[in-house]
């Protein structure tokens, strides 16, 4: 990955959830080669709900390792402030089985709520613990001039704010945000031609699980992040200690207990008092979300994907300013669909 | 093999007769809602079977903010239902004051609504 100008671009990749629910708009892969001047090159939307992001940087990695093109642009957008609130809702709500979750008036919200519950009968991940995230990714963007909220927030504020779908309540979700990032994919010999920031690819994998949540046999954890994650440790001859920071998709503050434990930092069913002693904060043994995270630094839903890797890339290019953290090698993204339907990893390395 | 839209609309009209139904493979995996393909192993020889409408609450939520659809029916409780007689679990709205977990439950059907909107979970 490098600097290159527009003219250089070879293909596109698109991940966005819905321009044509948000923006009555569909068929907009065509429309980025033609608003940025690219001309008649191939460009190509992918959709996996708020994965899809994630997919439009894994499958401009697999062109690019392919040898087809060797300039392949993927960008993540979403513009969701048109809508109003419940239709946002409904919106999403989309990305869940149709017949069998939304017919009945499931929400994300809610299905990440039952996964909460069931997480904390199990192992005690109570409310604090949960707020602990949220309250972390808020300070976090602090340092972040490109997030959503600037500003720190306290656990009562947390324990306190409206019930969404219980026991979730306003801060434990992300919120609903206009966005976009793009991150360049080209071929590690070209790199040595610029001397601007690059990062190397050292790995990637997703995965995909049951659209419903009840054809799931664990309510307590994600098949789709554990599958993903062991087989990109694989590709990238790594363990989970090899790791020095990640960017998590935390869409519920649960989300990102889930996460850290499914991606093999911490044991099942500690992540909630890993993040209580400061394990993943910005100064703990494994920065979680330095960014701010979907909670603060935004969710435009197929942005965020891209958006992580750009994260990462200010990071191994000490690109980070206030938030620059220290001795980094490498740095992981999970970004996650529905409700870990899809779930796309991606590893990088200092160049 | 059943076309899947099929399936669906079967179990719906089943639900219309107030009678849960899944699919049982011949390897003997049952899924409630039916399925045209089996998920163990890829059989499409499916049968379809009454299932008993009794479980127990495995996790569930208040839905307070709701869709557009539902924003009348708000605060509503989603559960996932464990069913009595498999590993199945299924999704369902649940008509108790104070659920907890493990709590039996056995299913009803709402003669105002059709197909999966008419099963209802009570205590």
């Amino acid at each position: 990955m490098a600097e290159k100008s527009n003219q250089d671009i070879e293909a596109v990749y698109v991940g966005q959830l819905s321009p044509d629910v948000f923006e009555n708009q569909m068929h907009v892969a065509p429309g980025v080669p033609d608003y940025l001047g690219l001309g008649h090159i191939p460009s190509t939307r992918v959709e996996a709900a708020c994965a899809s992001g994630g997919l439009a940087v894994i499958q401009s990695i697999i062109n690019v390792a392919a040898g087809y093109k060797d300039t392949v642009l993927a960008i993540g957008a979403e513009k969701m402030t048109s809508l109003s609130t419940p239709e946002v809702t409904r919106a999403l709500a989309l990305c869940a089985d149709s017949d069998y979750e939304a017919n009945i008036g499931v929400t994300f919200p809610g299905a990440f709520a039952i996964m909460a519950r069931a997480h904390e009968a199990k192992y005690g991940t109570n409310a604090e613990m949960r707020a602990q995230v949220s309250v972390k990714n808020h300070k976090n963007a602090v340092e972040n001039e490109y997030a959503q909220f600037r500003k720190e927030i306290s656990v009562d504020k947390v324990l306190n704010s409206l019930m969404i779908a219980d026991p979730l309540r306003l801060y434990d979700c992300s919120p609903i945000t206009d966005g976009a990032a793009a991150i360049m994919v080209v071929p590690w010999e070209e790199t040595k031609k610029h001397d601007g920031p690059k990062m190397k690819v050292r790995a990637f994998a997703q995965a995909s699980d049951t659209v419903a949540l009840h054809d799931r046999s664990d309510l307590t954890s994600f098949n789709t992040t554990k599958i993903a994650s062991r087989e990109a440790y694989k590709m990238g001859d790594l363990t989970a200690k090899d790791i020095d920071f990640v960017e998590i998709h935390d869409c519920f503050s649960i989300a990102e207990i889930i996460a850290i434990e499914d991606m093999g930092f911490v044991k099942p069913g500690e992540g909630g008092k890993a993040t209580i002693n400061g394990v993943t904060a910005r100064d703990g043994a494994l920065p979680v979300n330095n960014s701010g995270g979907l909670k603060s630094r935004g969710h435009p839903i197929g942005a965020t994907g891209v958006s992580q890797v750009v994260e990462i890339f200010k990071q191994l290019n000490d690109m980070g300013e206030k938030r620059q953290l220290q001795d980094l090698n490498i740095g992981m993204a999970q970004n996650l669909g529905g409700n870990g339907s899809t779930v796309a990893i991606t590893i990088f390395e200092r160049a | 093999m059943k076309e899947p839209r099929r399936v669906i609309k079967e179990y719906e009209e089943a639900l219309d007769a107030n009678r849960i139904i899944g699919s049982r493979c011949e390897c003997n995996d049952i899924a409630v809602p039916p399925r045209p393909i089996c998920r163990k192993c890829g059989s499409d020889h499916m049968e379809f079977i009454d299932i008993k409408p009794k479980g127990t609450l495995l996790s569930w939520t208040v839905i307070n903010i709701a869709p557009p659809s539902h924003t009348d029916k708000a605060p509503y409780i989603l559960g996932i239902v464990q069913l009595e007689e498999n590993a199945q679990c299924l999704l369902g709205t649940v008509m108790v004051e104070e659920p907890y977990m493990g709590m039996p439950l056995g299913a009803e059907f709402d003669e105002g609504e059709v197909g999966t909107r008419r099963l209802r979970w009570r205590g």
